[in-house]
Order: C-alpha cells, then sequence, then structure tokens
C-alpha cells in the first residue's frame, strides 16, 4: 500500500482503469434529475457510470433535462478520508476548482475541525487546482508519479499550488441550450443571446472559473480555433500527454481535433477519457475539453 | 428671360425649379435600377437630398449668391441620402465653394464654380465609377466651360450643360457593363439631368408650380412648447442645446489655417464640459452644436475666434419633449456613458427586435425606399454617448451617408464598418464581443464575420430581363447571392434552393440563418427549413422573423 493516498473527486474524469493503475480514490457529488414520468432521480456523480450510461445521460442532457450538481457531503469524505486514515495512509486530496464547487471548503473545515484531531498523527495537504476535468485529473496522476519517486507529501502539495495556473483548458460545447440551462459558465448576457451556431471557448481562468473567453462560427471553426489556442500556450508537448475529455461527441468531431492536433503540435501522446457527469452536466452533449500544460493561466473572466 | 449673371436671387429661383423638375420625375429615376427588385430609390435619394437644401434657403432673401450657396450646400450636406445625393450634395458643395465670396457670376465664372463641382465630387468618392453622374456631370461641365466664353449668358451655360448631359447620360450604358446587360441608362444620371432640364425650363420662363414636400426641420419648425415641462423648482438637468453660427473674423483669427479642432477642444474643456458636439467649418463660418449647462460661457468663449451670425439656446428639458421622435426619445431616457456603441440600419420589426438583443444600441430605420440621410446618422450619433460608435449601413447605397455624417459629427470616434446587406450585420453582431476593449481587434472580428458569410436574397422580380445569363419574368422569385443573381424561378423554395445550392464552397459552411420577411407565411418558413434539413444535412440551422418588406427571406450562411 501507498504511503500517501492521493484523493480527487467527482469532476475529475478518472477512468476506473486509470484510477487502479494510479491507485487514486475519489470523492462523490451528487447529481439529480427528473425522468419522464417526473420522479426525482437523485445518485452519485460516479465515474463509473453504473447507474446511468455515459451516453444515455448526455442524450437525456441534449433532450432538454436540467440535471442538479451538488457538491461532496461531509458524510462522503467521512467515508473517503477514514477509509485512508484509518489504512494509516497520509491525504493528498486535489480537489474540484474552489470556482465551481464549495466541496474545497468543506473538507478544509473538516481536516480542520475533525481529522487533524482525530488523526493527529497523518498528515493531510488539499491543493485546490482551479481546475477541474482533466486538469484537475492529470494533476492527480502526477502527483502519484511524484509520490512513487519520493517526494514528500508537503512538496507534491506545494508543488502544484505553484503551478496549477499552468495546467490549461481550452474546451467548446456543440450546443448552447445546455449551458444556458445550467448558468455556470461566466460570461456577459450578451455574449450568448439567441444565436445559432455560435460556439464558446471556455478556458479556466486564474480564478478557476469556466470562462467563455471567446466564440467562434460552427462547430469546426470552433474545433479549429482550440487547437490554434492550445498551440499558442502549450509548453514542451514532446514531453506530455495532451488529454481530451469529452462528452459523447460526434466521432468525425474528435477526427478533425485530434487530426489537426497531430498535425500541428508534437505531443508525447494524446489520450481521450469520456468527460464526467458534473462538468459535463452543465456543458452538455458534444462537449469536449482539451487539458494540457502551458504558458500560466493569467486571465480573470468579467 | 434672359440672364447675363447669375445672383442669389435668381440662383434660388433656378435651383428651386432644378428640384422641382426632380420632384415631377422621380419615381421614373427610382424605376431605373439595375435589378429587377423594387428598392430603386435614386430619384426618391437625390430628390430629398436636393429639397432639404432648398428648403434651407426657401426663407432666406439674399442676393449675394455666394452667401446663398453656402447654405443651399450645407443643407444638401445634412440632407444627402443614398449614394448618389451624396455626390449630388458634393457637387453643389464644390460649385458653391467655387461662388464664395461673390455677388454674382457670369457664365465664365459660373463654370468655373461648376468645375469645382467637379474636382469636389470626384474627391468626395473612393474610387469614382465612370457612366454614372460623376460622368454626367463632368462632360456636361467640360462641355459647357470650353464652349462659352465672356460674352456668354448664364441661359447659354446651362443649355450646353443640358446638352452635353443628355447625350452623356445615353452613354452611360456603354460606360458600364452592368447598365448595358440590364439595358437602362444610370439613375444618378438620370435624376442630374432632370435638375438641370428644370434649371433650364426657368430660364426658358416656365417656372414650376409646385409644393415640396419639407424635411422636418427643427430649427425651423416651430411646434409649440409645453413650458411646464421645466417649473420653477426644477433643476437643470439636462442643459442647454447651444446652436449658433460663427463668422470667423481676421482680426481675430487667421481664418484659413483656422482648425475646427480649437473650438471643439474649448466646447469639450472643464469650462464648459460640452457634450454632444457637432462643429463644422466652411470657410470663414463656424456651425457648431452642443449640449452644456452653461451656454453664457459657450457665448464667452467663441467670441475669441468671431462674431455670432445667429444663436439659438433652447432649455433641453423643453427640447426633449419637442423634437425627438420616439426611438430618440427612448435612446437618450437611457443614456448611459458607454465605451463603445453600435449604430445600424434596418428594416423590419423582427430584425430590429433581434438587433437590439445583439446589443445595437440605436436603429437607424432604413427602410427600402426610404434611405437614411447624413443628417439621420448625425441624430443618432448625438443620442448615444459613447466614446466610439460603430455603424453598419447594411446597403451599398446608404454607406456613403454614413460616412459623410461621420466626418461632420465630432462628438465621438465613429468607425462605418462596410456591411452591404442585413445578413452581414447579422452575422457581425453574433459575433459581438467588446470584453477585449480593444477597438482594432473588435472591428477586425466584425469584419471577419461579414468576410466569412455568404449573403442571401429572395423578392420578386419587378420587370422581365435577363441578367447574368439568366431569363427573368415579371413576378417570378429571383436569388440574390452577395449582389449577383443566381437563381429565377416561379416558386419561392425552388428559389431558396438553386440559391443555397449556387454558393461557392457550400461544403465548408456551418451555418445557415433563415430570416422571413413579411410576404413568407409561416408555411414558406416550414417548407423551407424542411428544406434545408433534408437537401443540405452538413448545415446548421436556425430561423428568424425578420418581419422586412419586399425580400420573402433573407439567408445568412457562414
Amino acid at each position: 500500500m501507498n504511503k500517501i493516498a492521493i484523493i480527487g473527486d467527482s469532476t475529475c474524469d478518472l477512468t476506473p482503469e486509470l484510477r487502479k493503475e494510479y491507485d487514486i480514490d475519489y470523492c462523490r457529488m451528487i447529481i439529480s434529475w427528473r425522468d419522464k414520468e417526473g420522479k426525482e432521480v437523485e445518485t452519485f456523480a460516479s465515474l463509473d457510470w453504473e447507474v446511468i450510461s455515459h451516453k444515455d445521460y448526455f442524450d437525456m442532457l441534449a433532450s432538454g433535462v436540467r440535471v442538479i450538481t451538488a457538491q461532496v457531503t461531509e458524510q462522503e469524505y467521512d467515508l473517503v478520508f477514514k477509509r485512508h486514515l484509518d489504512a494509516g495512509q497520509d491525504i493528498l486530496y486535489i480537489s474540484c476548482s474552489s470556482a465551481l464547487s464549495a466541496s474545497v471548503k468543506l473538507a478544509e473545515r473538516l481536516v480542520k475541525e475533525k481529522y487533524s484531531k482525530e488523526y493527529p498523527d497523518r498528515k493531510i495537504a488539499i491543493v485546490d487546482p482551479l481546475n477541474s476535468c482533466m486538469a484537475q485529473g492529470s494533476m492527480l496522476l502526477k502527483a502519484r508519479e511524484m509520490a512513487n519517486a519520493g517526494t514528500k507529501l508537503e512538496d507534491i502539495a506545494s508543488y502544484f499550488m505553484e503551478h496549477r495556473l499552468e495546467y490549461n483548458q481550452v474546451a467548446t460545447v456543440e450546443n448552447l441550450d445546455t449551458l444556458k440551462r445550467a448558468g455556470r459558465v461566466k460570461a456577459s448576457k450578451a455574449f450568448f443571446g439567441n444565436l445559432f451556431g455560435v460556439k464558446p471557448i471556455l478556458i479556466s481562468d486564474a480564478i478557476g472559473n469556466n470562462y467563455a473567453i471567446e466564440k467562434q462560427k460552427g462547430r469546426r471553426n470552433a474545433l479549429l480555433r482550440c487547437v490554434q489556442m492550445v498551440k499558442e500556450s502549450v509548453v514542451k508537448p514532446e514531453e506530455q500527454t495532451l488529454w481530451i475529455s469529452e462528452a459523447e461527441c460526434k466521432p468525425e468531431d474528435l477526427d478533425l481535433l485530434i487530426g489537426k492536433i497531430k498535425e500541428e503540435i508534437p505531443f508525447k501522446e494524446i489520450r481521450v477519457v469520456p468527460m464526467g457527469p458534473i462538468i459535463g452536466g452543465t456543458t452538455g452533449k458534444g462537449t469536449v475539453g482539451i487539458y494540457f500544460v502551458g504558458k500560466k493561466v493569467e486571465v480573470i473572466g468579467n | 428671360m434672359v440672364l447675363k449673371t447669375l445672383n442669389g436671387e435668381s440662383f434660388k429661383a433656378l435651383v428651386s425649379n432644378g428640384a422641382k423638375n426632380l420632384r415631377l420625375n422621380y419615381e421614373e429615376v427610382d424605376n431605373l435600377n439595375v435589378f429587377p427588385v423594387p428598392d430603386g430609390d435614386t430619384g426618391t435619394n437625390m430628390c430629398r437630398t436636393i429639397e432639404n437644401g432648398v428648403n434651407t434657403i426657401a426663407k432666406l432673401d439674399e442676393k449675394r449668391i455666394g452667401v446663398l450657396g453656402k447654405e443651399l450646400s450645407s443643407g444638401m450636406l445634412l440632407g444627402a441620402r443614398g449614394n448618389s445625393g451624396v455626390i449630388l450634395s458634393q457637387i453643389f458643395r464644390g460649385i458653391c465653394k467655387g461662388l464664395s465670396g461673390k455677388s454674382e457670376v457670369n457664365a465664365v465664372e459660373l463654370g468655373e464654380a461648376y468645375k469645382l463641382g467637379v474636382k469636389q465630387a470626384y474627391g468626395a468618392v473612393v474610387t469614382p465609377v465612370e457612366g454614372t453622374i460623376l460622368t454626367v456631370f463632368r462632360e456636361a461641365t467640360e462641355y459647357a466651360c470650353k464652349h462659352i466664353n465672356e460674352e456668354s449668358t448664364i441661359n447659354e451655360f446651362y443649355e450646353l450643360h443640358l446638352k452635353q448631359a443628355l447625350k452623356t447620360l445615353k452613354n452611360t450604358k456603354e460606360l458600364l457593363p452592368v447598365l448595358k446587360e440590364a439595358d437602362v441608362i444610370d439613375s444618378g444620371g438620370a435624376g442630374y439631368v432632370y435638375i438641370v432640364k428644370g434649371i433650364v425650363r426657368y430660364l426658358d420662363g416656365d417656372e414650376i408650380e409646385l409644393e415640396l414636400s419639407k424635411e422636418e426641420d427643427s430649427s425651423n419648425s416651430a411646434a409649440p412648447i409645453d413650458f411646464s415641462a421645466f417649473g420653477p423648482d426644477d433643476v437643470i438637468q439636462f442643459g442647454y442645446c447651444t446652436e449658433f453660427i460663427l463668422r470667423l473674423q481676421s482680426s481675430k483669427v487667421d481664418i484659413d489655417s483656422f482648425d475646427i479642432q480649437t473650438i471643439i477642444d474649448v466646447l469639450n474643456g472643464d469650462d464648459i464640459k460640452g457634450d454632444s458636439i457637432v462643429a463644422l467649418k466652411d470657410d470663414s463660418i463656424v456651425k457648431v452644436h452642443v449640449h452644456t449647462k452653461d451656454p453664457g460661457k459657450v457665448l464667452d468663449h467663441m467670441r475669441d475666434y468671431g462674431e455670432f451670425l445667429t444663436i439659438k439656446v433652447e432649455n433641453m428639458a423643453l427640447q426633449h419633449n419637442e423634437q425627438m421622435d420616439e426611438d430618440e426619445r427612448e435612446a437618450k431616457k437611457q443614456k448611459v456613458h458607454k465605451k463603445y456603441a453600435v449604430v445600424a440600419v434596418a428594416q423590419g420589426k423582427g430584425i430590429k427586435e433581434q438587433f437590439k438583443e445583439f446589443g445595437v444600441d440605436y436603429i437607424v430605420d432604413g427602410a427600402q425606399t426610404m434611405n437614411p440621410s447624413t443628417e439621420d446618422f448625425i441624430r443618432a450619433f448625438k443620442s448615444l454617448d459613447a466614446d466610439n460608435i460603430i455603424v453598419f449601413p447594411n446597403n451599398k447605397n446608404i454607406i456613403m451617408a454614413a460616412k459623410q455624417a461621420a466626418k461632420l459629427y465630432k462628438g465621438a470616434h465613429i468607425e462605418v464598418i462596410y456591411s452591404t446587406s442585413i445578413p452581414q450585420c447579422y452575422s457581425a453582431l453574433t459575433m459581438l464581443d467588446f470584453s477585449s476593449d480593444d477597438l482594432t481587434l473588435i472591428l477586425g472580428n466584425f469584419n471577419e464575420a461579414i468576410r466569412n458569410v455568404v449573403s442571401g436574397e429572395i423578392t420578386i422580380a419587378t420587370r422581365d430581363t435577363e441578367l447574368n445569363g439568366i431569363k427573368i419574368h415579371k413576378n417570378d422569385f429571383i436569388g440574390i447571392v452577395d449582389g449577383k443573381l443566381v437563381a429565377s424561378t416561379k416558386d419561392k423554395i425552388d428559389c431558396l434552393e438553386k440559391l443555397i445550392s449556387s454558393v461557392k464552397d457550400l461544403e465548408d459552411k456551418q451555418v445557415l440563418t433563415l430570416i422571413n420577411g413579411e410576404d413568407a407565411t409561416e408555411k414558406d418558413r416550414e417548407k423551407a427549413l424542411e428544406l434545408i434539413a433534408s437537401k443540405f444535412p452538413h448545415l446548421e440551422y436556425g430561423a428568424i422573423d425578420g418581419e422586412q418588406s419586399v425580400y420573402h427571406f433573407f439567408v445568412a450562411i457562414e
């Protein structure tokens, strides 16, 4: 057993296989919606998709169903954290961006008021990555690599606090409906309006918000613009894996995106994972996010 | 009547008769339209332009031709609408420059003034096109000047001018291929010929009895004022609308080199804190419009440069009730200072609403056969409190008037976008985003959107003709893509299909927006969308109820 438990949450987009390979645990947030009969369905925002499949979930969003998301509960933190603390492990928790979820605030309070008292010999570090999806996910993977290499818990945590804004997101959505319904992305009212074919480009800004930094006309233009933005800010692509989180994108869109990236930027490898239910639930079917290490993000959405 | 010389009085009579003759014949000029679409408006535009000038001098009892000419010229400049109207206003501006300072002129002097008209008009157009009003006016002027001498009468000058104008007008068809193909003569040239004919008619003793239509002229109209709008306990809030004409004095400034910016700076300065400033200089005449809470200071300062010819000061609390049309009143009510404001020309209730939703601050009404005038744009600019105003003219024939207004208005930095259609404007507005706060980038994005969009229009042919190798029957539907005729069919939806199919690189396009007009029924719209979904499945599409007249559909393909 690893001395350090590395823990994420529902927004980290790590598949069961990746979590197993890297020995990463996660705390589950909650999602709920009304089914066809009007009955409320509430379930954990699981990255194993055992209650509702990835495809059914995003088809449901596309059909106009609004999904409500809720932060990690105290009960869930107790369950996950204590599982590792009881096993004698220290904990590094890399949460969802504090701008997107209050989970991290609750975790910080619980550590201070509860876990540090109940487990005075354990070390617990929390990193607010100001990011989500595979930016958060790839930090978790990197954290495991660092721990394996013998880096101390506090050094891993301070490394991410220093470098968290170098984890870049460039994402675009297929359709504005889910985005507008959920209202979770920062942008002025005039930015969206009643627009056919307008595709916002979403970055994770310097304070951790998903921010619609610009818009493009048409899906293809948006995808190509994403590649351009990756190219503009990526640093040392040949030394890193580019992660793509996707929410039931059309295969031809993914092909176009990946083909263009391969043509333009020499990443060591490109890997695709399914986008999780929390962020995907606010951006909708067809969302595609690109995650990589690049120049420090300085933009703050207004 | 034979005139050896021309003075203010007789010049006024000549030009008025010219304007009246155009008024009698403007519909015929409207119909001289290359496209068989019911949007011909050259006659109307030129008519309104010259009438605005004539109305300005109507009550002026001025014998000196130079002084009269100046008033005529500035009236026309502000009233100018449509490209031909703007060119006409520039022609008269040049002529009147040539008449400046004179009491009366003989035929040779008149000819010299006309030559300045040629120079002014050609200078005002970025790329002068031969085969238009420019050619008609230039050749007529050159011909008349060549054949007169000191002994010639004014009558002879205008007869020669008319003779050549008629000849050149006929020849415009040979100079411009589009005219030849459509088998029409140039409409602007034809409008000009009617004006000259009117002048010659007057000289032949035939004064036309006709009441010219009056433009709403705020300075002359004596609408009853409701004094109750400013009571004994009210505080001056809007300030005073202060307008005056100043004669620069050579004892105070060097008139030729005097820069109007000096006055604008003073009006903008801390002492006066003016806004909505419009200042124009024409030789020694300076016309100013400014809103200020302290008009006394304006009057004091301005005497540093000259003496007043006229002054008008009105409490804007009263003025507000009187002179603003509904749009303007609404715009003023919500007047907040903005860094960027957008003015767009549009017609159709749905389009106007959509544009406002997109963030357009002021819509200039641009009905198909009534192009807005320079003054309409200035009114729009005045109603806005913005550092930068971006203008979408949305019609080739409106761009010049917008640009002329941009030059005249000094209260804000104005950028006129070269948008020639509603779909272009629609597309640019969907990309509207001022968050970069970088004007170059903002304009670049607009221009890129416009470059990227293909504009389609579907309307009904007004006559039989052949264009672009396509036979057109009156009352058939015709499809126009970026100004080119591409389809003519009996059925509207067929026409739409042909139109979309004709778009170059259609497979690279991604988004189609259908803007249906007031003549397109619910059924038409359904059929159109069905067509797009089935025949062009790769396009993402949506529809807007534009409610525009004339055009059954606008289509933006991006």
